[in-house]
């Protein structure tokens, strides 16, 4: 086939022929089997060369998915490697911090309130045994043998020795409804220890037990609920009262609670 | 838009240019994600949808090539209703949700279209069988001159000495692909049909 009829055909297909030479041609398609045959293959060739642009195209478009996605496959790794790289450590970078952050407020989460708790029921259970251990030698026997088991934990024991002993004094009477309160909140029998304190109050006429009272009273009671707004006036009102006896030690208390962990705790709950 | 259809008909490293820009703007304007809405109801993947996108922007490129577009012509929807289009030809599924609509919806070249991207893809293995035959060579040359690159810059592409030689060298690949098809009627049957 010469190159004239080669290039007059691949004309016809692409619509490029005059209206003259479009006509021959179509005068000599009608009468030339050969032509005819030969513009099939003409046409079946532009069928495999769009399909050599069509792959090319595909290959390109996975190209450019990577490079939007920032993920890249097989055929275009070697493309854009760098840019996937530094995209890979940024996100990773951006879930660890992230994984980090959640692994710390899931901590404080967990650990703030409990934290909080601690911090009353170590200065209520460190005030008792600084002050309910020391033992008088002029004591009757069996009173002083109620300071020594309570020196020694026996809990049980202090309520059960307070139960058969009988005050031979006020005084005495008060010192051990104190270490009853206290020894019912060691065996955890909250609410009989805060009903102990209760009695005490109303039944106390100096300010050392009162102040006593209301001091271990509002400890256990923060140690429950910590960021109770009516346990936490309450302690305030403890820390600015100036004749109040441990209103040096509220102060000391409220102070440790504008600690980050306890600022989380109030947050969380 | 106007300006990528005016650089995709100048053909060569403008088409490709111009077929990357629509390619991800197109993506940018989550094509997939919409495309993905359509077909998850009927047990469409995410990689279905990426799978369809890619096909429907090589059926976009066709009608593009031919420059039947109107001149408010909006890419996005019709690449969506083409999309939607080839997911009711699937084996899978002859559905495809119908919260979608727009003025592609109806538009009966997108069948069309689609019919013929179809075809391409059955003939897939036989026009495979065919470019097997020709040299590493040869396959560049076609490809380019497909894509509207000039002769001059093939030249340069294939690191020929001249345009003149490009000519040559594309005038012989063309030609030895004829004469390949024109001794197998029935191939060239399959393929025309």
């Amino acid at each position: 086939m010469g190159s004239e009829k080669f290039d007059r055909i691949e004309a016809f297909i692409d619509g490029k022929l005059s209206e003259d030479e479009l006509k021959e041609f179509m005068e000599r398609l009608e009468r030339d089997e050969k032509l005819r045959e030969k513009l099939e293959a003409h046409k079946a060739a532009r069928v495999v060369a769009e399909s050599l642009a069509e792959h090319d195209l595909r290959n390109r478009m996975k190209k450019w998915k990577a490079q939007n996605t920032g993920t890249s496959d097989k055929e275009t790794k070697g493309a854009a490697p760098k840019q996937g790289v530094v995209r890979r450590m940024i996100s990773y970078g951006i879930a660890a911090s992230l994984l980090a952050f959640v692994v710390g407020v899931s901590y404080l989460y967990v650990d703030s309130p409990r934290y909080a708790s601690n911090v009353f029921a170590e200065r209520n259970t460190g005030e008792y045994t600084h002050a309910e251990r020391s033992v008088e030698q002029d004591m009757p026997t069996e009173l002083r043998d109620i300071h020594q088991l309570y020196a020694a934990g026996e809990w049980e024991s202090v309520i059960e020795g307070v139960r058969q002993y009988q005050p031979l004094s006020t005084e005495e009477e008060m010192t051990l409804d104190f270490l009853l309160a206290d020894s019912k909140y060691r065996i955890g029998n909250i609410d009989v220890a805060l009903g102990q304190y209760n009695n005490i109050l109303e039944t106390a006429d100096d300010r050392w037990h009162i102040d006593r009272a209301e001091w271990k009273k509002v400890l256990i009671q923060l140690e429950s609920e910590p960021f109770n707004k009516v346990y936490l006036d309450e302690l305030e009102k403890i820390a600015e009262d100036p004749t109040h006896l441990y209103r040096k030690a509220a102060q000391e208390l409220i102070s440790e609670m504008r600690g980050l962990r306890f600022t989380f705790g109030r947050l969380f709950i | 838009m106007k300006n990528l259809l005016v650089l995709l008909k100048n053909g060569g490293n403008d088409r490709y240019t111009a077929q990357e820009k629509i390619y991800k703007q197109l993506r940018g304007e989550g094509c997939v994600n919409i495309i993905y809405r359509s077909i998850e109801p009927y047990r469409g993947t995410l990689h279905d949808a990426e799978d369809l996108f890619q096909d429907a922007f090589l059926v976009l490129m066709k009608k593009l090539d031919k420059g039947e577009h109107q001149d408010e012509f909006n890419a996005k929807n019709y690449l969506v209703a083409i999309a939607r289009n080839l997911w009711k030809n699937t084996s899978r599924s002859n559905k495809v949700a119908e919260d979608y609509q727009n003025e592609y919806a109806h538009d009966a070249s997108i069948s069309l279209y689609c019919d013929e991207h179809l075809e391409r893809q059955e003939k897939r293995k036989l026009v495979d069988g065919v470019i097997n035959t020709l040299t590493d060579q040869c396959k560049e040359i076609l490809r380019l001159w497909m894509e509207d690159f000039s002769m001059r810059e093939i030249a340069a592409k294939l690191d020929l000495s001249s345009e003149r030689m490009a000519i040559k060298y594309k005038y012989r690949c063309h030609k030895r692909l004829v004469k390949y098809l024109a001794g197998r009627p029935n191939l060239v049957n399959e393929l025309n049909n």
